[in-house]
């Protein structure tokens, strides 16, 4: 009799009395078997990882290929411009676009190394706990609410509102820094170039943190 | 869809390929992170994961049904795997973050049940067991019934895809024996 063919009735507990018994009595004799049902736990949750595996390694083959496309693409589409006749002409242009994209490219990957390394979001408890809506909140929460979500131009307007209306140093004070730093996610993200903008808020800004996010905006600007 | 991705590995690959290409759903992925402070570098690994979980939910739950369209219960994943990581790194200043954020409520993500980085080693330990077996397994462990087993995987009969099963399982439950390491992998 094949035991192994009970495991599953066994552990489950399905096995009529005196099948158990023999169940039982045959790990006893055969170690293999006892080490079946140790390991049964064990064994199920690889083959319900099997499905885990096995998706994760077709995404990982599509990651795969799209790098490769990727990789593939740029020369592809330069050697079609050019003419066999031009090509010593090509050569010297090649080169000097291969410097420019090379110049460009590494400028965005130094840009962004920049950004990763420091950039942290402001973060206000209360404007990321409250609700949707901006009803019945203040000028500065209204500002700092828009600012939570990454609702740039919505924020940008709130600021100039809050500006007209207010006089309160403090509260300009902060108002300028999610001004500064709005600019300065739609910079980066968006690709607006109002770097000059935010570097601006931030010099109007009292608060601390305005200092070094002037900074950083200085220095993104300059790739 | 939802019937590709439940009709075996070629259905669920063909789909795991038009969404991984599905420029509309990159874009969504990509506002979703972006509204919730994530950087670029960011998008693959959420992306992918959400992706996995996606696919994953739908084959092992086969009464799942949307009630929104699949791009926003993808969103919806991505959304909570972005918090879940954001919590992990300590991003966060609220416990309650979850109900703030008003998420997917006809979704909650199992925990994997193999990390990421412990894939490979398991992937060439497993290599000894067949396609075969290793559908088979994977199938009868995910839940589904022997007779789906067979009609999946066109085998004639039910006891056909049993005797697989038991054979394969106690190939595997061998390989255990013979490689703790594999065991110790897995804690």
């Amino acid at each position: 009799m094949d035991y192994y063919e009970y495991i599953d009735d066994y552990i489950s507990g399905k096995l009529s009395d005196e099948l158990k018994l023999d169940f039982e009595n045959a790990m006893k004799l055969d170690d293999s078997l006892k080490l079946a049902v140790e390991n049964y736990d064990e064994a199920k949750s690889i083959s319900e990882g099997l499905l885990e595996i096995d998706i994760m390694g077709t995404i990982d083959k599509l990651s795969s290929e799209k790098n490769l496309q990727k990789q593939e693409e740029l020369p592809t589409s330069k050697a079609s411009i050019f003419t066999m006749r031009r090509i010593m002409a090509a050569a010297s242009i090649i080169g000097l676009i291969a410097i420019a994209t090379w110049w460009l490219g590494n400028n965005d990957k130094l840009q962004e190394e920049l950004w990763t390394k420091n950039y942290v979001q402001i973060i206000d408890p209360d404007a990321v706990k409250s609700g949707d809506g901006v009803e019945g909140k203040d000028p500065l929460a209204t500002v700092k609410h828009y600012y939570a979500r990454n609702y740039n131009e919505e924020c940008i307007e709130a600021v100039d509102q809050l500006i007209q209306n207010t006089d309160n140093r403090d509260t300009l004070s902060l108002a300028y820094l999610y001004l500064g730093d709005t600019y300065l996610k739609r910079s980066y993200h968006q690709g607006t170039n109002q770097w000059k903008e935010a570097i601006a808020a931030f010099e109007k800004s009292n608060e601390k943190d305005a200092i070094k996010r002037k900074q950083w905006a200085i220095d993104l600007s300059s790739y | 869809m939802l019937d590709r991705i439940r009709s075996g590995k070629e259905g669920r690959d063909a789909v795991i390929s038009e969404l991984y290409y599905d420029q509309s759903l990159i874009n969504r992925i990509h506002g979703v992170l972006h509204k919730y402070g994530g950087k670029k570098e960011d998008f693959q690994d959420v992306f992918n994961t959400s992706l996995m979980q996606f696919i994953k939910s739908t084959v092992r739950n086969k009464e799942l049904k949307f009630t929104s369209d699949i791009h926003s219960y993808i969103c919806g994943i991505a959304k909570y795997v972005w918090l879940g990581e954001l919590k992990k790194r300590g991003k966060y200043l609220t416990d309650n973050i979850d109900d703030q954020y008003d998420l997917a409520d006809d979704f909650t993500p199992e925990s994997l049940l193999i990390n990421h980085s412990k894939k490979e080693i398991i992937a060439n330990l497993l290599k000894r067991l067949g396609r075969n077996c290793k559908e088979v397994l994977m199938y009868w462990a995910n839940g589904y019934k022997m007779s789906e087993i067979a009609e999946l995987m066109n085998y004639k009969s039910e006891g056909m895809v049993r005797k697989k099963k038991h054979n394969c399982f106690k190939e595997l439950l061998l390989m255990l024996e013979q490689n703790p390491d594999l065991k110790m992998i897995l804690k």
